[in-house]
């Protein structure tokens, strides 16, 4: 968990920002806020697989607001992964009751303290096989991991003690290789690809999916946390897709003509992952433009080059700025 | 509120999905009704219950009047319908490409902008495909579609020169008006560079390609004799269609090349036979060296030309996109083709 404070947030914006998990979306979410001005004040590290240790570790922290009127939670956490199962869903459930009773605990100290919790959901989850998702859209979770979701989101929905409930639903969200973090299709293509290696697939090379850059998921999720207007509703679900579906091979397409040169592909043929899922993209209309494929293809394979993987760019690289954490 | 769980709840969408693409430039007076048509079309298919639209995609390609307005009140009122703004006028193939790339149906049709390719045909044109086995069907005009013998007749000729220089049997099909396997639709959108001519790519994934006559009539060009086309990028056009494809006369030449090569060899020989064989019925010494010479040289440099030239067509047609191989998944055809001969059959 990271905890992060601004002195100079906006008034309607909160002054200190729990980000709990940093994976790849937790990650992004810390580096958005802190252009935004926060800035990291404490990391504290938490057992999350298992909950009774988790609530004790919890105890210990007390509360890390440090009396602040207004604070925010947000859950990025949670290592079940499309494959996981009942038992592994369930262990995960636990952990994110015990986070959320414990940011309910805070709350309730103080009836004029507003603390809000965002929690990171997936679209993925709760519409696979869906095509043209939208708000109309049910959630017709096709397994453990998708159900865990929506069990999530109706526990979130139910803590009456939250001032702000905001459930955030991304699609397929792709970012950085870190040796640290379950890796995405894409950087598992450029990564491989570079390396002539071989990546397997479970689907097929027409599997239609819609993939978000997770710098914009991140920066959709901390804007949200400066309202523009005051009569910004308690509860809101918000999809964060791009509303493009792209198959297999168009990413194969991209990446090769990033990284000039072939992929070596194996499709598994039981595949229990190759169902279409697609947004609408007139639901996903309010996240603004989002970054391009292409352009996010080429800052992973810059990242690879920039980190000692010999790489020739057809294209001018382009340079990201990414602050340090501490 | 967003819906939750519910298991009981039936599946609200058939199994075949349609996406209609429709690359916009001059729309503006014509893309209410189209859109009127559209929504006849899918409350049609959704009482048939077997092939739903499920969204209209209208890519606004640099469009020179109001339709980028037109378009957007649209799909505020229609949630099947989803606009998209390219940054400036890319030509018809890119929108056309554009708004493929953000199609999720089963099948996508492409059509028109001015109603020419009217959405009633999209049914028609989808049970031909699916009945012959196709995963492709352009709609071939019954009529003159711009009632100009000029327009007509070079648009005819530009495709007939590009099939008997290339070879490519489907080039006289090509329409804008087309019904595309999905999947293919999106592949030969994904390999397509701004230099590809898209009918191109999609043949170099499907030979599975029909034609279904049809009724077409540009009725904004018949009327106003204007079109969004002038002659320079018409022959441009054109120019694309022929580089797209693999040029077979240029092998051709190299053909013609080896065969010279080969009989200035052969004559070669005869001529240093009759020398010194028969020396008395050489009548005048050095024309026939000379001839072999000019054979010789002619025909090495035709057919080194022709192997350099082969070179170069395998690098373009690797730009231009063309795959090493494809594969496609035809299951859902039966239970679509067997669905469609029974409602055939009832009506």
């Amino acid at each position: 968990m990271m905890l992060l404070r601004s002195n100079t947030a906006h008034e309607s914006a909160p002054h200190c920002v729990g980000v709990l998990g940093l994976g790849l979306i937790g990650r992004a979410v810390v580096e958005s806020l802190q252009k935004r001005g926060y800035v990291p004040v404490r990391s504290q590290k938490l057992t999350w697989d298992s909950p009774p240790r988790l609530r004790e570790e919890l105890r210990e922290v007390g509360d890390p607001t440090l009396g602040d009127s207004a604070c925010e939670f947000i859950w990025c956490a949670g290592r079940a992964g499309f494959a996981a199962t009942d038992a592994e869903t369930s262990r995960e459930l636990g952990t994110f009751e015990t986070v959320l009773e414990w940011a309910e605990s805070i709350a309730a100290k103080s009836v004029e303290r507003q603390v809000g919790f965002s929690m990171m959901s997936s679209a993925g989850g709760l519409y696979e096989g869906q095509q043209r998702v939208d708000e109309q859209s049910p959630c017709r979770p096709c397994r453990p991991y998708g159900r865990l979701k929506l069990h999530q989101e109706r526990r979130l929905r139910e803590s009456p003690k939250l001032s702000q409930r905001r459930i955030f639903r991304p699609s397929s969200v792709y970012g950085w290789l870190r040796s640290d973090q379950r890796k995405g299709l894409i950087p598992t293509l450029i990564h491989n690809g570079l390396r002539n290696q071989e990546t397997s697939f479970d689907g097929s090379f027409n599997t239609l999916r819609d993939y978000v850059w997770v710098g914009d998921v991140a920066e959709i999720v901390v804007r949200s946390l400066f309202p523009k207007h005051d009569d910004t509703p308690t509860n809101s679900t918000r999809f964060i897709a791009s509303g493009q579906p792209s198959s297999i091979f168009q990413i194969k397409q991209l990446v090769e003509a990033t990284i000039g040169r072939r992929l070596q592909l194996k499709f598994v043929s039981q595949a229990s992952n190759a169902l279409d899922t697609t947004f609408s993209a007139n639901c996903v209309r309010d996240n603004g433009p989002l970054t391009d494929m292409s352009v996010a293809i080429r800052r992973i394979a810059a990242d690879f080059s920039s980190n000692g993987v010999s790489l020739e760019l057809r294209r001018p690289h382009i340079t990201i700025k990414r602050e340090c954490l501490t | 509120m967003m819906n939750l769980y519910d298991p009981r709840q039936p599946r609200e969408r058939p199994p075949i999905q349609l996406s209609v693409v429709v690359p916009v430039y001059h729309g503006e007076d014509c893309l209410e009704e189209l859109a009127a048509e559209l929504a006849l079309v899918r409350e049609q298919l959704e009482q048939g219950g077997l092939v739903s639209l499920v969204e209209a995609i209208l890519v606004d390609d640099g469009a020179v009047d109001g339709s980028a307005r037109v378009m957007d009140a649209l799909s505020q009122r229609f949630p099947w319908i989803t606009a998209i703004h390219l940054s400036r006028n890319f030509g018809q193939h890119s929108a056309t490409v554009a708004g493929i790339l953000h199609s999720c149906g089963d099948w996508v049709a492409t059509i028109d902008e001015d109603l020419q390719h009217h959405p009633k045909f999209l049914l028609p044109l989808l049970r031909h495909t699916v009945e012959n086995g196709f995963d492709l069907v352009f709609a071939k005009p019954i009529h003159a579609v711009h009632e100009s013998f000029v327009r007509d007749f070079s648009s005819k000729a530009v495709k007939q020169v590009t099939k008997l220089m290339t070879g490519n049997e489907h080039v006289t099909k090509f329409n804008s008006f087309r019904m595309i396997r999905g999947q293919i639709a999106r592949a030969a959108a994904s390999v397509a560079t701004e230099r590809t001519y898209f009918d191109v790519a999609l043949t170099w994934f499907t030979d599975r390609i029909g034609l279904l006559p049809l009724p077409l009539k540009d009725r904004r060009y018949v009327a106003q004799r204007t079109s969004g086309y002038n002659l320079y990028s018409l022959a441009r056009h054109a120019l694309r269609l022929l580089l797209g494809c693999e040029l077979k006369v240029l092998r051709a030449g190299a053909l013609v090349g080896f065969a010279t090569l080969l009989l200035s060899a052969v004559l070669s020989c005869v001529v240093v036979v009759q020398k010194f064989v028969y020396p008395e019925t050489v009548d005048l010494a050095g024309w026939s060296s000379l001839i072999i010479a000019v054979l010789f040289s002619g025909g090495l440099l035709a057919s080194l030309l022709g192997v350099c030239l082969e070179y170069l067509s395998v690098l373009v047609l690797r730009t231009l996109g063309r795959p090493t191989y494809y594969v496609v998944d035809r299951s859902k055809d039966a239970l679509l083709c067997s669905e469609l001969s029974r409602e055939k059959q009832a009506a």
